[in-house]
């Protein structure tokens, strides 16, 4: 037991037993002397071995030197200054922290040093832990990416904390702003503004959320920020301290404005596009709908919202099929484009070009199918319409060039491409080339001259030009040129020509023509016929009468069967009968008279009229016709003419009328003769239906004739029209007559003008 | 005359009065029992109550001419009676009229004689009509020709052949008749061979009734009218030409 020395011994032993701070006394020797218990519960040493050894080896390496500096420092001067603090090791190696007083005491055993230690490990511990406490919260406080800020309420709320980041937003560095105001770092209006919001916290006792102020950054100029302002109380409950948290939400202020704008764009877009634009979930339910799908199938956003898209298609495809499709636009990479045939809510079958895209999550999941789609109905029927074009132009036989303005070929057609023997493969490089090559030099001027120029100014020429074969011939060609304005800006577009070989229709022309001039001589030869044949008609029948009765007279006499009556009786029907070919025999030969030169003489209009009759008298009578003569001229009223040619106008005319009722039921013709005083009016009429307006000018022409082939010359009465106009006279349709009427008008004189004159 | 017409009745039709009465008289002078029409309808309504078997008539009449009467008088039995026409003039081809199924064509003014052989022979059955006769006159035209086949049909017919009731069309080359010379009623001797079909030959002689140039769309060619047939072919002539459907006496084509 160590004996605490200059003290009594039992109050101090129990003193220095009971301690839990650690007393001890240590010799120069450098050994402890004594030590109290509670050294051993410390360290874990008993007090026998601490004693047996020099103490610093107790103590913890790094601490020995100083200690003994200190120590000796102390038997130097007996006041030991300030307090000693190191480290010694337990027994179990562990390290104890002990805060020393102590003096250096002149003892009976020589200088000792009288120590008194204190246990500080934990509280050490605790500080070192507070300590990093601290730092490690002004580590969050700095790196936090929010302004962070404090104020002190009772200060005139002067700044205590200003992080890293609020020197950032503020541009102020947290030496200049600890311990200033606001009133020292902003603008005067966001002064009363954060002001106002620091009073109106304190007041509320509550954290009071400002969703944006502005501040002036010193760095950054005007910022925008989200600011949090807390109220801290002291113990009382009294506001203290206003803790301020800050986010600069400038940024993502005009990311919001931009995405706002952009959306509003976007629903601009999809309000106002003419496409379609319209979304399907997975299933193929539409989920969006926008108004020119409105318009274009009919259903209103409402309608159309959880419709599935086979609702817009025709019926017809099963649903396997449909399904396949929807299949197929779900897992295509990129968009999928198709042209469908759709139905609107009326049912009316339209055309849509469609383009889908699926849309994926950003695991790349598909999510849904957006589309877009256009009606093209009316486009492919234009289509259709300019390909049907198109091959008409193509497989017209006429040869047809566009070319720009400059007259470099835009499009040339197969029949010109094998017209001008442009290998058909090669048609593209005929593309650009000079349209005037195909055209020989007189054809060019021409069409520089004339064609271009009149085609510029009234949009098309027609004319007849020449243009080099394969073999460089030249081919005479009918040519449309066509010159295109853009009906927009009225410049020439393109100049187009529709050429026509004319070689073909040249050499009809002059076979037609060669046809025409062989028919004329055929129908004068086939008149001529027709009038033997009307002769033969009359003369045969009497001949067979004549000879019938011959050869009746020769049975009779060979039978003996003559009497007087019978002779008489047969020899009256030959008289008879051979005056009868004698008449006509007599018309005849006037008849056949050109005519054209016998004098103008003064005949009776009965003969002229009578003589006619005798070649169709029969023919009418034959073919059952009746046929009426109304004479209200006197039966002896002459008139000045060439007979022959006045009766071959009448017999025209009767000819006429007799083709035209033929085959009409209930036929008949009408012969007027009507003394005028001044002339004659002879009129022929038929239960024909009359002329028309459109023909009555065209049957005075030349070869017009509505006859059937080979029965008429259409000269009948152009030949009329030219013998009365030597008459003075007139032949024209009577328009008034229900029936048709031929009216010929004659002067009975002929005035010695119009005798002079024809005799010329 | 040696032959008479036995009581035969005849329709004589003609507008010229005279003529009929002249034509009546010389026929039933040769024994024939004539009836007399002045146009196309009376002659009709004569042959609707008489058993005519000849009816001689002109063509162009008022009120019915003669072609509408061989209509009207065919409609029933294409074989009777046999119309022969008259005509002052060309009123009708030839061709077109035998084509009808007129079996004469005379032109005013007529040749009595030569008028009532035809009509006499027309009377006699076919049989004896088609028996080859004791002496002919030499043919001045032979036409030999063979064929694939003989068809029978509305028309019993070969290629560029045909079968009428009185005679049969066969077509020619161009040219192959002399152009210059008139064959009109010459006598042709013929002689053509069928390898299959119904019949095998037709041969005999007969009367050139026209001949024809290529007509438009028609091929050139002959109708003939047979005179007499072999004996080897003339009962399926015969036979053949009876059951024919069509008047036509010689085909136009």
């Amino acid at each position: 037991m160590t004996r605490v020395p200059g003290a009594p011994g039992g109050l101090h032993q129990i003193f220095f037993e009971l301690s839990t701070d650690l007393l001890c006394i240590s010799g120069a020797d450098g050994y402890f002397r004594e030590l109290n218990p509670a050294w051993e519960r410390v360290l874990g040493y008993t007090v026998e071995e601490l004693k047996s050894r020099p103490y610093y080896d107790f103590m913890h390496p790094d601490d020995r030197a100083t200690t003994l500096q200190m120590i000796q420092d102390a038997s130097i001067s007996p006041e030991v200054k300030g307090d000693l603090e190191n480290r010694y090791l337990t027994k179990d190696g562990r390290v104890r922290h002990l805060l020393w007083k102590g003096r250096v005491y002149d003892g009976p055993e020589g200088k000792a040093f009288v120590g008194f230690a204190q246990d500080i490990t934990e509280r050490k511990l605790a500080q070192d832990e507070l300590r990093a406490q601290k730092e490690f919260l002004s580590a969050i406080v700095d790196n936090l990416p929010v302004g962070l800020f404090c104020k002190d309420a009772a200060a005139g709320f002067s700044y205590t904390l200003w992080n890293r980041m609020n020197e950032q937003i503020t541009g102020v560095p947290r030496g200049s702003a600890i311990g200033k105001s606001d009133a020292d770092l902003f603008p005067s209006e966001q002064v009363d503004f954060f002001h106002e919001k620091d009073l109106e916290t304190l007041r509320a006792g509550r954290v009071v959320d400002i969703a944006e102020e502005t501040i002036q950054s010193h760095s950054l100029g005007t910022r925008i920020l989200h600011t949090r302002k807390v109220p801290i109380r002291d113990e009382n409950g009294t506001p203290k301290f206003l803790l301020g948290i800050s986010e600069d939400i400038t940024e993502r202020k005009r990311i919001e404005k931009q995405v706002w704008r952009a959306y509003q764009r976007q629903k601009i877009h999809l309000q106002q596009t003419l496409l379609g634009v319209v979304e399907f979930d997975l299933d193929g339910r539409i989920s969006q709908w926008n108004p020119a799908a409105e318009r274009i199938f009919g259903y209103s956003r409402k309608e159309a919202i959880g419709m599935h898209w086979s609702a817009l298609r025709p019926a017809g495809p099963t649903s396997e099929e449909l399904a396949l499709s929807w299949t197929g636009i779900l897992s295509a990479k990129g968009g999928t484009r198709a042209t469908d045939e759709n139905v609107t809510r009326e049912g009316r079958s339209i055309f849509c070009e469609w383009y889908h895209t699926a849309l994926v999550d950003s695991e790349g999941r598909t999510v849904a199918v957006a589309s877009h789609v256009l009606d093209v109905t009316e486009q492919r029927r234009l289509k259709k319409n300019q390909e049907r074009l198109l091959s008409v132009i193509a497989a017209s036989s006429d040869l047809i060039w566009m070319a720009d303005p400059d007259l470099k070929s835009i499009y040339l057609n197969p029949a010109l491409v094998r017209f001008r023997g442009i290998a058909e493969e090669s048609d593209g490089a005929s593309r650009g080339t000079d349209v005037m090559a195909a055209y020989p030099d007189p054809a060019r001027r021409l069409m520089s001259e004339t064609a271009f120029r009149a085609a510029i100014e009234t949009g098309s020429w027609l004319g007849e030009t020449e243009i080099l074969d394969a073999a460089g011939r030249e081919t005479p060609v009918s040519q449309l040129l066509i010159a295109h304005r853009s009906p927009e800006s009225g410049e020439i577009e393109y100049f187009a020509a529709v050429i026509r070989d004319l070689t073909e229709a040249r050499r009809r022309e002059q076979l037609i023509e060669e046809q025409r001039l062989k028919i004329v001589a055929t129908s004068k030869m086939s008149a001529l016929g027709e009038m033997a044949g009307s002769v033969a008609h009359e003369i045969n029948n009497p001949l067979a009468i004549i000879s019938g009765r011959a050869s009746q007279l020769r049975t009779l006499a060979q039978t003996d069967r003559l009497d007087k009556d019978l002779i008489g009786t047969a020899a009256e029907k030959i008289l008879d009968t051979a005056h009868r070919i004698a008449r006509i025999i007599r018309g005849l030969r006037s008849f056949s008279r050109d005519g054209s030169r016998d004098p103008f003489a003064a005949v009776a209009v009965q003969t002229i009229v009578e003589e006619t009759l005798e070649f169709c008298r029969s023919k009418f009578q034959n073919h059952g016709i009746r046929f009426d003569l109304e004479f209200t001229s006197p039966l002896d009223a002459s008139v000045e003419c060439r007979s022959v040619q006045i009766s071959q106008v009448l017999l025209n005319l009767l000819n006429n009328a007799y083709d035209a009722v033929c085959e009409l039921p209930d036929p008949w013709i009408r012969l007027q003769v009507e003394d005028r005083g001044e002339g004659l009016r002879l009129s022929v009429t038929d239960c024909g239906p009359g002329v028309s307006p459109e023909l009555r000018d065209r049957i005075f022409q030349p070869f017009f004739t509505t006859k059937e082939s080979g029965k008429g010359t259409g000269l009948g009465l152009s030949i009329s029209q030219r013998i009365l106009a030597d008459h003075s006279g007139r032949i024209e349709v009577d328009a008034n007559s229900p029936n048709t009427c031929f009216v010929v008008s004659l002067p009975k004189r002929q005035t010695p003008l119009a005798e002079g004159r024809l005799q010329t | 005359l040696k032959k008479s017409f036995n009581g035969a009745p005849l329709l004589i039709v003609d507008d010229e009065r005279d003529l009929v009465e002249i034509l009546a008289f010389e026929f039933e002078h040769r024994g024939a029992h004539v009836f007399q029409a002045f146009n196309g309808r009376e002659a009709v309504e004569i042959l609707k109550r008489e058993p005519v078997k000849l009816v001689l008539s002109d063509i162009r009449m008022p009120g019915g001419d003669g072609t509408g009467l061989l209509r009207a008088a065919k409609q029933d039995n294409p074989g009777r009676p046999e119309i022969l026409f008259m005509t002052g003039f060309a009123d009708i081809e030839p061709a077109d009229a035998y084509e009808l199924g007129a079996a004469a064509l005379f032109l005013k003014p007529y040749e009595l004689r030569a008028m009532m052989d035809r009509c006499l022979k027309l009377l006699e059955p076919l049989e004896e009509r088609w028996a080859r006769p004791a002496e002919a006159p030499p043919a001045r035209v032979k036409l030999a020709k063979g064929f694939k086949r003989f068809e029978t049909g509305p028309f019993p017919a070969g290629e560029g052949f045909r079968l009428g009731r009185g005679g049969f069309f066969l077509a020619l080359p161009c040219g192959a008749l002399q152009s210059g010379d008139v064959y009109q009623d010459d006598v042709a001797e013929f002689d053509l061979h069928f390898e299959s079909g119904e019949l095998g030959a037709i041969k005999g002689r007969g009367t050139i009734l026209w001949e024809r140039e290529r007509d438009h769309e028609l091929a050139s060619g002959v109708g003939i009218e047979f005179c007499s047939l072999d004996d080897e072919c003339r009962e399926a002539v015969i036979r053949l030409s009876r059951q024919l459907s069509t008047a036509a006496y010689v085909p136009k084509a």
